[in-house]
């Protein structure tokens, strides 16, 4: 099992009449609600989170990528991983991210990768992501689009991170007479690719197709999550030929531990609410622009039941749909287990800082987690 | 004037095509959001052989993949009228079929005898904020839309949830619709600055009432392209050939039989 502390950076200082106010947290929400003192402190606190994973022995790291929102503070993912290539030494660094089509010069991407590998000494895992709908708004790309210029972004960059340059780069949307990166990556012939998806079938295809392990989205229901990962293994094994291993699953879970169950939810349930009221209070036209999910799996039953972490409203409905892991280190123990089992998955990707946690609680969490869950899984799922 | 519906075949796609009527040809250039035949072509084909093929990716039409832009849009509407047999034909256009019908008459002259432009997409009007259709809900979309949201027209065509029945369609004629009028400011740019090369005569038709594309819009159009008169209809929206059918088609007949 890799275990992955990952982390989303959010602004934690949205006002209490947000809601009333503001009907997006995303795009619309005015810039004037960031206080850059106090990011500054956040910056400061959350990199020490990141920091204290590598001491509590977590084996990957994660940063996130999305762009003009109140929901994580990270527009450049690569920039807080150059900071963590200098303040931690052993652990992976995963950047989720980078969100390829939005570029117009994607060499930038397989250039600051290769940047960061060289300078982390080859801990580097490059993630490449489609970019939510909301962030053709933002970087004003056309969301029709987006998957080819994904897909063609993807090839340039390993193309330029595993071919002797220089060479001419011929495609749709991208055209380089010149592909010649410099540094060359670290790792050979180049760094891990981990894809997060939303389960479309797209996305599926293409991780089924290069066997890059596949990382599910947060804010579903555990069962729709584990759908995506049954349809993976399906589409492999028909089309591809071959059985997903473990490796190849990854599984996104919010996680407090806490010293019993009751505690646990009293400390953890705002923060959640936090997140899934303000952090994501994303409107549906925002989301889904005209192109960015095709046709075919906007009109697949199981899109019609996926519920947004955004619609739920009781603690009890969060707690079913396996929307959030909460509990005394017993309850979490237990629950990631029977999920395990149930996704198959090999990577556990916990996010321990959720909504407006402050950092002594979020240490706190993290520091139950490594020392009363994590080994037992470990021991249970070896590597 | 009773309209048939018929499949062309052109360079390999299916094009869907309604007609009707009889008369000298009118060539109906569609927008984004509606691609049937409709009140308003019936009062046009009482005096015109009306043609109104739907583009590439909306409503049974194929060939999406080939259009990029515009651009590629006015090749595939002169591939059109050639099988249909026209030399050259009036050409009414509304909002993304305006903007179709601009850039035409731009390339291809000789093709466009008349030009009707109705509250047509494609031009930049500095400091002029244009409706966002593709980020509104339902409610929203009715209100830039038309002239009276509440009307039946208005819940008709732009209903809160889509019949599961048309719903392929629909989301296939957004993805056609977002293909061409995403963002397209360097085309915007570029046809604004061009408008004085149209030499055919032309009329250009707004809702008073537009808040997608405001009367700026066709001003704008109406001052840049040679000539070009400018008739406001009252009481309405982006779509006075939907609102206003009877009077719509009058003010375009009286212009192209002038």
């Amino acid at each position: 099992m890799q275990i992955v502390c990952f982390h989303l950076m959010p602004w934690p200082h949205l006002p209490a009449d947000f809601e009333q106010k503001h009907d997006s947290a995303w795009l619309t929400l005015p810039n004037t609600l960031f206080d850059p003192e106090r990011g500054r402190t956040l910056y400061t606190d959350y990199l020490d989170q990141l920091v204290a994973a590598e001491r509590l022995g977590f084996d990957v790291i994660g940063v996130n990528e999305h762009h003009q929102n109140a929901y994580g503070l990270m527009p450049s993912p690569n920039i807080m991983a150059a900071a963590l290539t200098k303040m931690t030494s052993r652990v992976k660094i995963l950047v989720l991210g980078s969100a390829l089509p939005l570029y117009d010069h994607p060499l930038r991407v397989a250039e600051e990768v290769a940047m960061l590998d060289v300078m982390s000494g080859g801990r580097m895992i490059a993630g490449m992501v489609v970019g939510l709908g909301v962030e053709a708004y933002s970087y004003e790309v056309n969301p029709t689009f987006m998957r080819e210029r994904y897909r063609e972004a993807h090839d340039l960059i390993v193309r330029a991170w595993t071919e002797p340059g220089p060479f001419h780069f011929e495609g749709k949307h991208y055209d380089f007479r010149f592909v010649n990166v410099w540094p060359r990556t670290y790792q050979q012939p180049h760094p891990p690719i981990w894809i997060p998806g939303s389960g479309s079938i797209e996305t599926i295809r293409f991780v089924a197709d290069r066997r890059y392990p596949f990382i599910a989205l947060p804010y579903s229901q555990f069962d729709v999550m584990c759908e995506h990962f049954d349809l993976l293994r399906e589409y492999a094994a028909s089309h591809c030929g071959y059985d997903v291993p473990p490796s190849q699953i990854g599984w996104p879970a919010m996680i407090y531990v806490g010293e019993t169950d009751t505690s646990a939810r009293e400390e953890f349930e705002p923060h959640f609410w936090y997140l899934a009221k303000k952090g994501l209070r994303l409107p549906r036209e925002y989301m889904f622009p005209p192109g960015h999910t095709s046709v075919e799996s906007q009109l697949r039953p199981g899109h019609a039941k996926r519920k947004f972490i955004s619609l739920i409203s009781s603690w009890k409905e969060a707690e079913e749909g396996g929307y959030a892991i909460v509990g005394s280190a017993e309850t979490v123990r237990q629950k990631l287990r029977e999920g395990i089992k149930r996704a198959g998955c090999g990577i556990i990707q916990g996010i321990f800082q959720v909504g407006s946690m402050p950092h002594a609680m979020t240490l706190a969490n993290m520091e139950r987690f490594a020392r009363h869950v994590m080994p037992a899984i470990r021991e249970e799922f070896p590597q | 004037m009773v309209e048939q519906e018929v499949a062309l075949e052109v360079r390999g796609k299916t094009v869907q095509l309604w007609q009707g009527g009889d008369g000298p040809p009118l060539l109906y250039l569609h927008g984004a959001g509606l691609y049937i035949w409709m009140p308003v072509h019936n009062w046009l084909a009482g005096r015109r052989r009306v043609f109104l093929p739907v583009h590439p990716g909306f409503g049974e039409s194929g060939g999406f993949d080939e259009i990029e832009d515009i651009e590629d849009l006015v090749f595939h509407t002169v591939d059109v009228m050639d099988e249909l047999g026209l030399e050259q034909a009036d050409v009414v256009g509304l909002s993304l079929g305006g903007w179709l019908a601009a850039e035409l008459a731009l390339r291809h002259p000789q093709r466009v005898k008349r030009l009707v432009l109705v509250d047509a997409a494609g031009t930049r009007v500095a400091g002029v904020p244009r409706g966002n259709i593709f980020m509104a809900t339902p409610a929203k979309a009715r209100a830039l839309l038309f002239h009276d949201p509440a009307s039946r027209l208005a819940t008709t065509l732009v209903p809160d949830a889509v019949p599961p029945e048309r719903m392929e369609t629909v989301l296939r004629g957004r993805e056609a619709a977002a293909r061409l009028l995403w963002h397209p400011h360097v085309a915007q740019r570029k046809l604004t600055s061009r408008l004085g090369r149209i030499t055919a005569p032309t009329l250009v038709v707004w809702g008073s009432d537009d808040k997608l594309l405001p009367l700026a819009y066709g001003e704008a159009y109406a001052n840049g392209i040679p000539g070009a008169r400018l008739v406001v209809i009252e009481k309405s929206g982006h779509l006075p050939p939907f609102e206003h059918p009877e009077r719509f088609a009058d003010v375009v007949l009286s212009f192209l039989e002038a």
